[in-house]
């Protein structure tokens, strides 16, 4: 019996007139973000290998300099794009992309690309997720909002359940009749979504972007399926038709459109940001005063000298073998070292709680969630960008500290900043090469989603029976 | 007759329990809408303020530091620069910074992206920390903000959609129509009367709320082109009230069902909201492409000169080229670091300036291409027209970074000069260091630019009610 009214659902789907323009613009849309999406990635990836390599040329090129103004001239460190941003390109286009690896500073991510757009970028952007999570719902909306409440209009319920048709079979048929035609614009998508990522990445990026692929098609499908259920619950509970539409629209105005922004300001003025003076008069402010506030740097720079005449056997700084201003700079660093974790941590927590509030309102909106989850899965969401740029910071330490070291070692204190090298040391320099978390690194931060997707799946689909066993049949 | 069915449609909106309930939310929102810009301001204004109070501060205290005749102290754990020395004082930041306009509140526009407080330094900017933003969560700009022009731009429309998709339909689907038909009624007289009865309702809950939101949220009604800038805005949101209405109509004139309406009404809005803007987006990108900004860093790392070993040689070259900054007194010593560097800024800032350029010069092409663009949707017309009045946009922030480049020009010349004279400030001259003040841009251009796409808005409106008005003819009853 299931299957027969499956098959009828999905019949009459294809039938619709407004199912199949629908579906049509959609697919469309969806096609035409994924190659969109590609190119972007492609274009992109192209842009930063070529930088990271000319990064690196100028670096080994920049001719005969003392090491520590090397180090004040620096490397730039690049964010990779990840293939699943393709589909999904989540906050690339918002957060810096770019970090200034040099002495002193850990300076912080720049050149957000929004900051290069009109506003119509503000619009939002045409992506694959974008279609899938705004659009998708709509369409399951057109299609399933007169399920029960159509056929009661029409008198066809009443004569459906008469011939001893179960209520139960009928909300199983119309899932499976609805998720059948659902699917007949999802496979195809997917399979192109899969070559777009097959034929955009290498052979080892495409095996590591697979797991993370297939995750993030299991939470659309549940996500789909909690906007099947809502769908037949509100058509089943509905007295017309008219009503059906008008609630599943406004559900779908209140939790795809309005809440993402409502939360957002919540979040805003919830956990506001330090302004970027206060930030770094913070980190001057622990520079001179020490971490703790105890040490100032003068004292620190007394104890290093002392420890190192002790060292050597030497009676004054000028006599060491090893250049002591290096040194000094390297005890600057590992002193700054601690306090820009501390201090852009703080930052990090802020922008976490922002997050986190913001994730709370998924029990209310399926929307926020499947964000989430797709971006995290795409590796575009805040957690791996908070990955890379702590890559960066961990890459920026061993790179200052060869630079002062090979300063320290090469030349006695007496000769001052006037020890100059070239080519052969900058080629000792580490290179930057961010390797991406894998999939359960970022599944970790996402317990949290999975469960409120699957709750939100289940809970409506299971609720669509139960009104459905107790809907008005006239 | 007419007043009747404008006065009966009233009573229908407000006998009807779940259009208050709509009405009431639509309202919150509104208001909610507001009190975000209001709280945006206020407190983005705070820390321009701040920098600007603490930039005041440090002249005052070094100024009366060199009165005393203090010279620095380069005691260890007292570190101190000389007050009067043009480098310390040209080399730092300083911050021009762009006050919000009057009507700020209608959108946070872009004021949350673009640099409001712009960073100021005889160095190249990269150096400074006004380069260093930490800047908003990236989270936020993928969201958006709920300012009032979010309201307005999409939830209005909804409202309106949800007021008027079954204006006629409901009415020939209760059989309503045919009675009020066999009435001395013509159908574009009907129509027209529900029509103006949901505009002037919908129409005056926005003015309201809008207003009492104002006042509530302190707006300082005397400041300079608040009037016009507001006048302005009640304009364009008449405007795009107006459109949305008479699409619904002309939805509504095709006969279809009322769910066919509702579907093709959210597809419409779907399609003239969401999917044309990032359409044209995509578009405006490809056709003026912004080059990659590592253009940028390449142009910074071009000037690749080491102070220690090649500023004997750059400062002798220089002080040849240019006599007039050869100090009176002594001879400058060419090993200088700070002498060599900033040479080697000054040097590095020209090429980025450049480049910068060419960045600047793309997305004013973008722009540019936007404002005719814009016509293909009225949300977009509205959304720029919003951002214009608001002052919150491209076009305002093009104003102030012009204005900026000069400042920067008579920074440099201030500090640069006495630099190289190896100078120092006289107390008079803390007076004479220049000081940023904003010229406002005038209201007339904000007004062409808005007229432009009020008169578009209502030109398609009136485009579609005559459509309408032809479809009447055959509109069945049944």
């Amino acid at each position: 019996m299931i299957a027969k009214i499956a098959r009828k659902e999905f019949i009459e789907c294809l039938r619709d007139g407004r199912f199949r323009w629908t579906a049509l613009i959609i697919l469309a849309l969806l096609l035409v973000s994924l190659g969109l999406g590609w190119k972007n990635y492609s274009d992109t990836k192209r842009e930063i290998d070529t930088a990271q390599a000319e990064s690196r040329e100028t670096w080994e090129n920049q001719g005969e300099r003392n090491p520590h103004s090397a180090g004040h001239f620096g490397v730039y460190a690049y964010k990779p794009k990840k293939p699943l941003s393709l589909v999904d390109s989540g906050l690339d286009n918002f957060s810096g992309s770019t970090i200034w690896v040099e002495a002193h500073y850990r300076n912080p991510a720049k050149h957000r690309q929004i900051e290069d757009a009109t506003a119509l970028q503000r619009f939002g952007e045409l992506t694959a997720a974008g279609v899938l999570q705004l659009l998708l719902p709509l369409l399951i909306i057109f299609l399933v909002f007169d399920a029960f409440a159509g056929e009661r209009t029409n008198g066809t319920l009443r004569q459906i359940l008469s011939i001893g048709v179960k209520r139960s079979s009928l909300v199983f048929g119309k899932i499976l009749g609805t998720t059948s035609a659902l699917f007949l614009l999802l496979i195809p998508a997917t399979i192109i979504g899969f070559l777009a990522l097959a034929f955009a990445t290498a052979n080892e990026s495409l095996l590591s972007s697979l797991p993370r692929f297939l995750l993030m098609c299991v939470g659309y499908l549940l996500y789909f399926g909690a906007f099947i259920g809502i769908a037949l619950t509100v058509s089943a509970w509905a007295s017309t038709t008219r009503l059906a539409l008008i609630i599943l629209l406004g559900f779908w105005i209140f939790t795809c459109l309005a809440l993402p922004r409502l939360t957002n300001d919540i979040a805003l003025n919830a956990h506001p940001m330090p302004s970027n003076k206060e930030f770094w008069d913070q980190i001057y402010e622990d520079m001179k005063e020490g971490v703790d506030g105890h040490n100032p740097s003068h004292v620190r720079v007394k104890e290093l000298e002392e420890k190192l005449l002790k060292q050597y056997d030497v009676e004054k700084k000028e006599d060491l073998p090893v250049n002591f201003n290096a040194l000094m700079l390297q005890q600057g660093e590992e002193h700054s070292n601690l306090l820009y974790t501390k201090r852009y941590d703080e930052i990090w927590n802020i922008y976490y709680s922002q997050e986190r509030l913001q994730e709370y309102f998924g029990a209310v909106s399926p929307f926020l969630p499947i964000r989430s989850f797709s971006m995290a899965m795409a590796g575009t969401d805040l957690r791996h960008q908070k990955h890379f740029i702590d890559e960066v910071e961990l890459y920026r330490r061993e790179f200052v500290k060869m630079l002062n070291m090979d300063f320290a070692n090469n030349s006695p204190t007496k000769d001052g900043y006037n020890y100059f090298v070239g080519k052969e040391v900058w080629k000792k320099a580490p290179k930057f090469k961010y390797v991406e978390p894998n999939t359960n690194w970022a599944l970790q931060y996402e317990v949290w989603n999975i469960i409120l997707l699957s709750i939100w799946c289940f809970g409506a689909l299971g609720l669509s029976v139960f009104a459905a066993n107790r809907m008005r049949v006239i | 007759m007419f007043t009747k069915i404008i006065k009966n449609e009233w009573r229908n909106l407000f006998a009807e329990r779940s259009f208050l309930v709509l009405a009431i939310v639509f309202a919150v929102l509104l208001g909610f809408g507001i009190y975000n810009g209001a709280k945006w301001i206020k407190e983005r204004s705070e820390k321009s303020k701040a920098l600007l109070v603490a930039q005041e501060k440090d002249f005052a205290d070094k100024k009366e530091k060199t009165a005393k005749g203090f010279k620095g102290s380069f005691e260890p754990g007292n570190f101190q620069p000389d007050p009067a020395s043009p480098y310390s004082i040209g080399m730092g930041l300083q911050y021009a910074v762009l006050p919000f306009s009057p009507t700020a509140i209608f959108a946070v526009g872009q004021s949350d992206i673009l640099p409001i407080d712009a960073g100021v330094t005889i160095s190249s900017i990269q150096r400074t920390i006004a380069a260093k933003a930490i800047g908003e969560n990236p989270l936020s700009f993928l969201a958006g903000r709920f300012d009032l022009a979010f309201v307005i731009i999409y939830l209005l429309p909804l409202f309106i959609l949800a007021l008027s998709f079954n204006i006629l339909s409901g009415e020939r689907e209760t059989g309503v129509l045919q009675i009020l038909l066999s009435q001395p009624l013509s159908l574009k007289n009907l129509l027209t009367a529900k029509v103006t009865a949901q505009f002037v309702f919908l129409y005056a809950l926005v003015l309201i709320v809008t207003l009492i939101g104002l006042l509530v949220s302190g707006v300082n009604f005397s400041a300079e082109g608040f009037l016009v800038r507001t006048i302005l805005w009640l304009a364009v949101v008449f405007a795009y009230t107006l459109f949305w209405f008479s699409l619904a109509v002309f939805i509504n004139s095709f006969g279809f069902s009322s769910a066919t309406n509702a579907v093709a009404c959210s597809a419409v809005w779907l399609i003239l909201v969401l999917v044309l803007p990032s359409l044209l987006n995509i578009l405006v990108s490809a056709v003026y492409p912004v080059p990659p900004r590592s253009e940028l860093i390449a142009a910074e790392r071009s000037v690749n000169l080491d102070m220690r070993k090649d500023g004997k040689r750059l400062l002798s070259e220089h002080y040849q080229d240019h006599p007039e900054l050869m100090p009176k007194s002594e001879k400058p010593d060419l090993n200088d670091f700070g002498l060599a560097f900033v040479y080697v800024q000054r040097l590095i800032k020209e090429k980025m300036d450049e480049t910068q350029e060419k960045f600047n010069n793309q997305i004013e092409n973008q722009q540019n291409l936007v404002s005719k663009l814009r016509f293909l949707s009225p949300s977009i017309i509205t959304g720029e027209a919003i951002n214009d009045i608001a002052g919150t946009g491209l076009n305002r922030h093009k104003h102030f970074r012009s204005q900026v480049k000069e400042f920067d020009k008579a920074w440099g010349e201030f500090f640069v000069p006495k630099i190289y004279r190896l100078e120092k400030l006289s107390v008079d001259d803390f007076d004479k260091i220049p000081r940023f003040k904003y010229k406002e841009e005038s209201t007339s251009e904000v007004s062409a630019r808005v007229g432009l796409g009020i008169l578009v808005l209502v030109l398609m409106s009136v485009g579609l009610m005559f459509l309408t008005f032809g479809k009447l003819e055959n509109y069945r009853l049944e």
